[in-house]
C-alpha cells in the first residue's frame, strides 16, 4: 500500500519537468516561424564590412559557426569516452565543449536576424523550406538543451541527443545556405 | 557544472538577438525617412525636366495617348528609385527598381487613362496617364513611392531576362532610360543584388547568358 502511494507521484513529477523546457523550446521555434512568415521582409540590414554583401558576410560568418559546431561535436565525443584511442577526457574538454557551444550559438544570432527580418520565412523552394524550418527548430532545440543541462536526473541519453539534434539542424542548415552560396555564387568574400 | 552557464548563454543570445533587431529597425527608419525626402524635391525636377526628351524622341507622334493597338512605355523617377511601365490593349506591366536593394514587378490594366497594377508581396501601383505621361504611387517593400514618368522609345524601355541557374529561377529586369543609363536588378530567388549591364537585349546572369525581352504591356 505505502510502496504504490510513494511511487506513483515521483514519476509524474519527474515527467512534468522535463515537459517545461520543452515547451519553451517549441514555443521559441514557433515563435521565430510566426515572425518570419507574418513580417514584411524589408531586404535591408546592417552591413558587415569587409564582406561583398549580407549574403557573403552570412555565408562566412555561418561557416565559422559549423566549425565551432564540429569542435562541439568532437569535444562530445570525447567526453562521452567515444573517440578511439582517448578513454579518459582531458579535464579541459568540458570547457572547450560549453565555449566552442556558446561562440557557435552567438554567431549563428547575427545570420538568423539577418535571415529573418530582411529575408523572412520563405517556402518557394525546397531549399528555402528546409532552411527555414530548420532555422526555428535549431533555436528551439538549442533552448531545449541549454534549458535540460542543469537539470539532475535526466536519462543518460537525453543530453546527448538533444546535442545531437542541434548539431544536425546547423548541419542542414550550412547546407541549405552556405553550401548554396559557395556553389552557386562561388567561394568569395 | 555551473548551473547558471546554459541560463547565462540564452541571455546573452537574446540580448543579442534584440540589440540587432533594434539596430536593423534603426537603420529601415533611416532609409525610408531617406526615400520619402527625396520624393519630394525630385518630384518637381522630374516634371521640369520630361519635356526635353520628348521632343529630342525620333517620333514625335508615339506621345499621343495610347490607342488600341499602340504600345507606349513610360519610364521616370520614383523616390531615388526608377520606373518603367508598358502599356499595351489596355494591359500594363510595370517595375519598379532601385539598382541596388528594391525591386517589384507589377501587373495589371488601364482603363480611361486611370492604372491599376498589382505584384507579388502586396506591391501596388496606381496611377494616371495624361499628356504622355504617368503619374501616381507605388507600394513595394512596406513604403510606398510618388513616380512620374514620361513616354520613352525604344531602344528605351523596359527589359526582363528569366534563366534557371544551377536550379534557381533567376530574373533580371531592366530599366533603359533615354540618356543611355540602365537601373536594373536581378533575383536570385533569396536575395536581390544590381543587374549587370544589358548589351541590346544580351547580359549573363548567374555565368548563364540569357536574351532579354523588350516587355509591351501585355504580360511578364
Amino acid at each position: 500500500m505505502t510502496f504504490e502511494t510513494t511511487t506513483t507521484p515521483v514519476r509524474s513529477s519527474g515527467a512534468a519537468k522535463l515537459i517545461v523546457p520543452f515547451l519553451i523550446g517549441g514555443a521559441v521555434s514557433v515563435a521565430l516561424g510566426v515572425y518570419g512568415r507574418l513580417h514584411e521582409p524589408t531586404a535591408v540590414a546592417v552591413n558587415f564590412a569587409g564582406f561583398s554583401g549580407a549574403l557573403a558576410a552570412k555565408t562566412w560568418i555561418a561557416s565559422l559557426a559549423f566549425v565551432f559546431a564540429l569542435v562541439q561535436l568532437g569535444s562530445a565525443l570525447a567526453m562521452y569516452g567515444k573517440l578511439p584511442g582517448l578513454r579518459r577526457a582531458p579535464s579541459w574538454i568540458g570547457t572547450l565543449h560549453r565555449w566552442s557551444g556558446r561562440i557557435a550559438f552567438l554567431l549563428a544570432i547575427p545570420v538568423a536576424i539577418h535571415c529573418l527580418y530582411a529575408v523572412g520565412f520563405e517556402a518557394y523552394s525546397t531549399r528555402v523550406l528546409v532552411h527555414s524550418l530548420l532555422g526555428c527548430f535549431f533555436f528551439g532545440a538549442f533552448t531545449v538543451k541549454m534549458l535540460l543541462l542543469p537539470r539532475k536526473g535526466l536519462p543518460g541519453w537525453l543530453i546527448p541527443v538533444m546535442g545531437g539534434l542541434v548539431f544536425t539542424a546547423l548541419a542542414g542548415l550550412w547546407l541549405t545556405s552556405s553550401l548554396w552560396f559557395f556553389t552557386t555564387i562561388g567561394v568569395k568574400f | 557544472m555551473k548551473r547558471k552557464g546554459p541560463i547565462i548563454t540564452l541571455a546573452a543570445g537574446l540580448l543579442l538577438a534584440v540589440g540587432l533587431l533594434v539596430v536593423d529597425l534603426s537603420v529601415t527608419k533611416k532609409r525610408d525617412a531617406a526615400q520619402t525626402a527625396a520624393d519630394k524635391p525630385v518630384a518637381a525636377t522630374v516634371t521640369a525636366t520630361t519635356p526635353p526628351p520628348t521632343t529630342a524622341a525620333p517620333a514625335p507622334t508615339k506621345t499621343q495617348p495610347p490607342a488600341v493597338g499602340t504600345q507606349t512605355t513610360y519610364a521616370g523617377k520614383a523616390g531615388a528609385g526608377t520606373i518603367a511601365i508598358a502599356v499595351k490593349d489596355g494591359k500594363a506591366v510595370a517595375y519598379l527598381c532601385d539598382g541596388h536593394t528594391t525591386e517589384a514587378w507589377l501587373q495589371g490594366t488601364v482603363a480611361n487613362g486611370t492604372i491599376s497594377l498589382t505584384g507579388a508581396k502586396n506591391a501596388s501601383l496606381t496611377g494616371t496617364l495624361a499628356g504622355g505621361a504617368a503619374n501616381g504611387t507605388v507600394t513595394a517593400a512596406g513604403r510606398q513611392w510618388t513616380f512620374t514618368a514620361a513616354v520613352v522609345a525604344p531602344p528605351s524601355g523596359l527589359y526582363r531576362a528569366s534563366a534557371n541557374v544551377r536550379g534557381a529561377q533567376v530574373v533580371g529586369g531592366w530599366i533603359v532610360l533615354p540618356n543611355g543609363q540602365q537601373v536594373g536588378m536581378v533575383d536570385y530567388g533569396d536575395h536581390e543584388e544590381a543587374a549587370p549591364a544589358l548589351t541590346g537585349t544580351a547580359a549573363t546572369l548567374g555565368g548563364t547568358a540569357v536574351t532579354a525581352v523588350q516587355l509591351d504591356g501585355t504580360g511578364l
